[in-house]
């Protein structure tokens, strides 16, 4: 005899033992309820999407990129890009490279260019329209290191050098810094950021100045600490961006904002940097 | 009068270069393995493209000078040679 069997009649048991009179009815009706089988489930139209997905691999330098089509059924795929990514490689094509982690927006790990817009493949909806094709490209503007994932070197070097870590003059308090009500709700709307670079590479003054600009993401941070009533350096970091390329290459484009997977304004963290540069003359 | 180059030949013959002159900063006894090894890589990503494939070329040099920044640590004294 099974252990789910015997684990069974022992609920039986106890229940009846509570709730005797009641239970006795509804007991033979569920008995055939479970003897009759559950009739087949619904099978939905397989409903297929084209994916137009770039693939280019280190190991053979000299082909040149291309794009590759992929066919998957929607019906029975998740509802998102990285989804259809991950069917993808898991039944159809294993070669296909990219970056993912969080599945849900948190990571920052699985941004490209889908459909022509920079966004997290986890949160971007497939268009269930099966007329139009889903186009999808590494971040523009990267080195490649192979299919969709991009070299973030470079932009990984510029955020390190902008210090995003608390620096204080003071010596280290005994507890906590204390941070006011007021003053953590200034760290609203920059803290989110989760370093994807979707706002980086979709800015066209980034694309021209990567060497020297430090691009909307690096900035918003750069930002961020500068407000952090905690830090203590505020005027020695915009010491460090006052030269004609690290900050004002951002003639206010706005793709930034437009893009961000997560909502953020970079743009508007720029301007309050130009700002108070201004103000410290 | 001196052979005139394109950028991209200058860039290729600047990265040998200084790869040649991060192994003299290696120990003597392993550095014939070091000029062995960057001479065949160098040998055989030449003949594995064409001279207009630009693009290639270019990733070829990123590639390498990536490699350099590698070999310029100072942890890095040895190599194994390539195999014939």
């Amino acid at each position: 005899m099974s252990l789910a069997t015997i684990g069974r009649r022992s609920l039986l048991h106890s229940q009846k033992n509570v709730l005797a009179p009641l239970v006795a009815p509804f007991h033979t009706t569920t008995m055939a309820q479970l003897a009759t089988p559950a009739p087949d489930p619904v099978q939905k139209q397989p409903l297929i999407k084209t994916f137009n997905i770039y693939r280019w691999s280190p190991d053979k330098p000299a082909e040149k990129p291309r794009l590759e089509k992929y066919q998957i059924d929607l019906n029975q795929c998740g509802p998102m890009v990285l989804d259809a990514l991950i069917k993808i490689k898991n039944e159809i094509d294993p070669t296909l490279t990219f970056r993912r982690s969080c599945r849900e927006g948190i990571c920052g790990s699985c941004s490209m260019n889908i459909n022509g817009g920079n966004t997290l493949a986890c949160l971007s909806r497939i268009d269930r329209n099966p007329s139009s094709d889903v186009k999808i490209y590494p971040l523009p503007h990267t080195y490649v290191v192979k299919d969709l994932v991009p070299d973030l070197t470079q932009i990984y070097k510029q955020y390190k050098s902008i210090e995003p870590y608390m620096k204080q003059k003071t010596a280290a308090p005994e507890r906590e810094n204390i941070q006011s009500i007021a003053d953590r709700k200034k760290l609203d709307g920059l803290y989110e950021c989760i370093l994807c670079f979707c706002c980086s590479t979709s800015c066209p003054s980034y694309w021209w100045n990567s060497d020297k600009y430090l691009g909307p993401a690096v900035l918003m941070q750069a930002y961020r600490w500068m407000i952090d009533s905690r830090d203590h350096f505020g005027v020695e970091r915009r010491e460090a961006l006052q030269d004609p390329f690290s900050v004002y290459r951002c003639h206010t484009i706005m793709n930034c904002a437009r893009t961000c997977p997560k909502g953020l304004n970079p743009g508007l963290a720029i301007a309050e940097i130009k700002k108070q540069m201004a103000l410290d003359g | 009068m001196t052979i005139r180059r394109t950028g991209l030949q200058r860039d290729v013959l600047d990265l040998y270069r200084s790869l040649l002159r991060v192994v003299r900063t290696k120990p003597e006894s392993s550095r014939d393995h070091f000029y062995k090894y960057i001479r065949s890589q160098f040998r055989q990503d030449a003949s594995s493209v064409s001279q207009r494939d630009i693009s290639t070329i270019e990733f070829m040099l990123r590639k390498g000078r990536r490699q350099l920044e590698v070999l310029k640590s100072d942890s890095v004294v040895d190599i194994s040679p390539p195999s014939y």
